[in-house]
């Protein structure tokens, strides 16, 4: 999820409302037509329609300008979608699947930082700085993650555009990629959901994908991917100490000002709200019906997160990845999602 | 007419600083207040939402 640039300009809340409520309308208007769609296209879950809606509108229509502002709060419903999911979970569950999640997420979250690290400096002889922001972004959460680590590193303009565009295609072709794969091996549930949410880049597209396989898969690939988000603020405070340590030499106190406050500003704060959820859940307090009310709730905000995650999808931008990046990512990603598909099925297929 | 413009202003003034307030806000922290807003009205108002 990103941040709010220190940059902007100010201004008054009620201009901003003003700019804001034609996108969040067009977000509303196109949720609602891929729901209306939903029963006429049985074999396609309306998540990906709705993605599939938002690419066209993006692509084919040219996204509106006056649009645009508000578009891009398809951020804050993916991030109160999940918080809502925290309802559908109970702490047994958490408890039950914590461990092994986590262990899951810490393996193949490194193998990848590393695998990328040393394909990007050793093989394709990519920038150290570039690298590292493949590797944050295809390790841990995409995007965000490739903003957070070039805050701390303090990255360059265009690298942190490289990145993110391999990231973004990498997005786009998983997100087609993934459902097919998973019907055509018929992979469990609950394996998928983990497959997805350890191997695929962005939140989004990894919530998605798991729900357009099943809701089961959907709530693992959520419950994976929260906990691999958890990572970003190590990793971006780990490559802030590192880059700083090589700059100023290892024994000065380049690192002295990185600590809670920095991980935390970089943590996904989304997940405290999550595991809130849980508990009030687990607690008794919500009755069958509240917990009906909130999965459709959520189902709602996914469908508008996910148009607007179809609009993000820009052929034109894609165009613009380099060649290299996505070599380095792309024999990476491969390895990692056909180890951990092996391994995920063995242990629990 | 200078009534409800005096009732606009006043809800403006109540409203104002909030609205301030969640402009300057990270997505993440709007993201969790959606969330919010919406289990209180789901548990606390009864609210049902339909699918």
């Amino acid at each position: 999820m990103s941040e709010q640039s220190p940059d902007e300009p100010t201004e008054q809340p009620a201009d901003r409302g003003a700019a804001v409520a034609p996108g969040v309308a067009l977000l509303a208007v196109c949720a609602v037509g891929a729901w209306l769609l939903d029963p006429l296209l049985p074999v396609v879950d309306v998540l990906l329609i709705a993605v599939v809606v938002g690419f066209g509108v993006a692509n084919v229509f040219e996204l509106p300008t006056w649009a645009e502002r508000g578009v891009e709060t398809h951020k804050v419903f993916l991030g109160a979608a999940i918080v809502l999911m925290g309802a559908s979970l109970s702490v047994d569950r958490l408890v039950e699947s914590g461990a092994l999640v986590v262990s899951s997420v810490v393996c193949v979250s490194g193998v990848t930082l590393v695998g990328v690290e040393l394909c990007s400096r050793r093989l394709f002889g990519i920038d150290d700085k570039l690298a590292s922001l493949l590797a944050a972004g295809s390790s841990i959460c995409g995007v965000s993650a490739i903003v957070a680590v070039a805050g701390s590193i303090r990255a360059r303009d265009e690298h942190v555009v490289y990145a993110a565009t391999t990231i973004l295609l990498f997005d786009a072709v998983t997100l087609l990629v993934y459902p097919v794969v998973g019907n055509l091996l018929a992979i469990p549930s609950d394996v998928f959901g983990m497959w997805a949410g350890v191997s695929m880049f962005s939140t989004g597209p990894v919530v998605a994908v798991g729900f357009a396989h099943s809701e089961t898969a959907g709530q693992w690939a959520t419950l994976t991917k929260l906990a691999r988000n958890t990572l970003i603020g190590l990793v971006a405070v780990g490559y802030a100490t590192y880059y700083a340590r090589r700059r100023l030499g290892a024994d000065r106190d380049g690192s002295s000002s990185l600590g809670f406050r920095q991980l935390w500003d970089r943590f996904p704060k989304y997940v405290v709200g999550f595991a809130g959820l849980v508990v009030l859940a687990s607690s008794g307090v919500l009755t069958a019906g509240h917990v009906q009310s909130l999965e459709n709730a959520y189902n709602w905000l996914f469908l508008l997160a996910f148009v607007g995650l179809g609009t993000e999808i820009r052929i034109a931008k894609l165009r613009r990845a380099g060649v290299a990046p996505v070599l380095v990512v792309l024999c990476t990603f491969c390895a990692v999602s056909v180890i951990s598909l092996v391994v995920l099925s063995a242990l629990f297929g | 007419m200078r009534e409800f413009a005096r009732v606009a202003d006043t809800i403006r003034g109540v409203a104002s600083p909030f609205a301030r307030r969640w402009v300057a806000l990270e997505t993440d922290y709007k993201s969790v207040t959606v969330a919010c807003v919406l289990v209180g009205l789901v548990v606390g108002f009864g609210v049902q939402v339909p699918w």
